[in-house]
């Protein structure tokens, strides 16, 4: 039997008796950036029919995945566990379809709700629907642990302190300590002063570990008189999930036109793979620097305090609930499933026979034209 | 892609042309279509830099490639490579160049000409896993990368290979010889 030693000796003598090749020339790969593309005119129509179909397939996906989406988040339910005043809202429903409020419950603490926070309750992973809890505790003893260690929820609040006159940067002071001593950080601050220089007001707010956000906003509490408390919790486990699974969906595809690629033959045929490979890659990156966005939002709460002297006012800091791509992603892909979900229900399923229809037409068309020019 | 990993892509197929061309020749045995397979996965890997993993995790893609497009030159000009199996006596590559002894020079070109069609005669699906491990040095797992196919696959066709060449009197021969003169 022949060694490893051996099998390698063969192979390097073999290799030996190859002639010289020409030496590579460096300056070649750059021309060829420049020339490959001079030379571009059209993809071949085999390939030209292979993208167009999985373009069309990726549309339809898309599209079903959007609407599938729309309607699993009506379905959500949460429970808002204010501190004292709070609301729960599903980021996917808008601002007028919170499906529980724990506003004017007037339950100082936590534990009234079972939970601080928001608790949702994913059907995706629980298909029995549950029901809204008429008693929060009950709710807590029922809802899937999973649900609740999985959960994404972006927790956001603001609390009004008021303190004793000279007292504004002493408690300024605590809170900050208070933050970073949750492994938190100071986002912001604002303070107003008095005529006599002292402060008279001031606002900082704070980003906390989200496990600590509800502890924090107690103890930041015991600082002055609260005079107002406001909690919100928005549940974006959808959204997170559903973009796990569209990153996921894209890797396949990526690795699949990788594939491919080794396989075309020519160049029009390697321009056309790479085009779509670039467009993937492109989601790709739109779509995690999005589920990196969620990840930082869900990680940290967002608390603004405003601290107060007597007689003292001040508009606090305006916390976003959903601040930037994230609500603009939200608008446009509801705005797109209900434009779907409204052309489907207008018209039944003719459109969707209609569609698919134009689509087959199309393929076959392609198909046909690209033989017919072969025969001629 | 920055012009930085541009530059290090460049010197790493450059580092690569000629172990890579000698692959493709050993796939191809053709100087000229190993040579065109060659500049052809190369500009391929060149275009999708921007796509292929980086670094040494390259090496397999990179070499599918190569694999790949020597496969497609060989299926579309079979009977051309039938004319070419042995190699001009003047263009036998390092051992010409070291000003040896001619009658050593020869010897070498021989035994390199007998083993290359001892690895030529191996079929398709066999020689490519074979080239892959001794030539290219590819550990199985990217082996299975490179071809597309388990590692399991790629175990077995090198130990069909192995057995195959084992069998082969022209490579005991020259077991024999190289035992002897060492």
């Amino acid at each position: 039997m022949l060694t490893e030693d051996d099998l390698r000796a063969v192979v390097e003598s073999a290799a030996s008796a190859a002639p010289r090749p020409t030496a590579i020339d460096d300056q070649q790969f750059t021309d060829a950036r420049t020339s490959a593309s001079s030379r571009i005119r059209r993809p071949r129509g085999r390939m030209a029919v292979v993208l167009l179909a999985a373009a069309v397939l990726a549309v339809l996906a898309v599209s079903t995945a959007l609407m599938r989406d729309h309607g699993s988040t009506a379905k959500f339910a949460t429970v808002g566990a204010p501190v004292t005043e709070g609301r729960a809202d599903q980021s996917s429903l808008g601002s007028g379809a919170s499906a529980g409020t724990g506003a004017s419950a007037g339950a100082a603490a936590p534990s009234a709700a079972g939970a601080p926070g928001v608790l949702p309750l994913d059907r995706s992973m629980n298909p029995t629907p549950a029901p809204l809890p008429s008693s929060a505790g009950a709710a807590n003893a029922t809802a899937p642990a999973a649900a609740v260690d999985s959960a994404k929820v972006v927790k956001n609040g603001s609390v009004e302190l008021g303190v004793n006159k000279g007292s504004v940067a002493e408690a300024v002071s605590r809170v900050t300590s208070m933050a970073t001593g949750f492994g938190g950080y100071v986002a912001g601050t604002r303070t107003t002063g008095g005529s006599d220089g002292s402060q008279v007001s001031g606002t900082v707010t704070i980003r906390v570990p989200a496990a600590s956000f509800e502890q924090l906003t107690i103890d930041v509490g015991k600082l002055g008189d609260v005079r107002s408390t406001t909690t919100s919790g928005i549940d974006v486990t959808a959204q997170y999930t559903d973009l796990d699974a569209k990153i996921g969906a894209l890797h396949a595809t990526h690795d699949q036109l990788l594939t491919i690629l080794t396989k075309a033959d020519t160049i029009p045929d390697i321009l056309s793979v790479q085009d779509r490979l670039n467009q993937v890659q492109s989601e790709l990156d739109s779509l995690e620097g999005q589920r990196r966005l969620l990840a930082d939002q869900t990680a940290y709460g967002t608390l603004a305090v405003t601290v107060l002297e007597p007689g003292a006012t001040v508009a606090p800091l305006a916390v976003d609930d959903n601040p930037g791509l994230g609500n603009a992603w939200d608008d446009a892909k509801r705005g797109f499933g209900d434009a779907i979900e409204e052309i489907v229900r207008a018209s039944g399923t003719a459109v969707v026979v209609l569609a698919v229809g134009f689509i087959g037409v199309l393929v076959l068309w392609l198909l046909t034209r690209n033989v017919r020019r072969r025969l001629v | 892609m920055g012009e930085s990993a541009d530059d290090d892509l460049v010197a790493r197929l450059v580092g690569e042309h000629e172990r890579a061309y000698r692959a493709a020749w050993l796939i191809l045995r053709d100087s000229h279509q190993a040579e065109e397979a060659v500049q052809e996965a190369f500009l391929r890997v060149w275009r999708f830099r921007g796509s292929l993993p980086a670094g040494d995790a390259i090496r397999p893609w990179m070499y599918r490639v190569v694999v790949n497009t020597s496969i497609s030159a060989l299926r579309h000009d079979r009977p051309r490579r039938a004319s070419e199996v042995a190699m001009p006596a003047g263009d036998i590559g390092p051992a010409a160049a070291g000003g040896q002894d001619p009658g050593t020079v020869a010897e070498d070109a021989d035994r390199a000409s007998t083993m290359a069609g001892a690895l030529g005669d191996l079929p398709e699906h066999l020689r490519v896993p074979v080239i892959l491990r001794y030539w290219i040095g590819l550990s199985e797992k990217e082996i299975a990368t490179a071809i597309g196919r388990r590692p399991g696959t790629v175990k077995s066709r090198l130990h069909d290979a192995r057995s195959r060449l084992a069998a082969d009197p022209r490579v005991n021969a020259a077991r024999l010889a190289a035992g002897g003169e060492g």
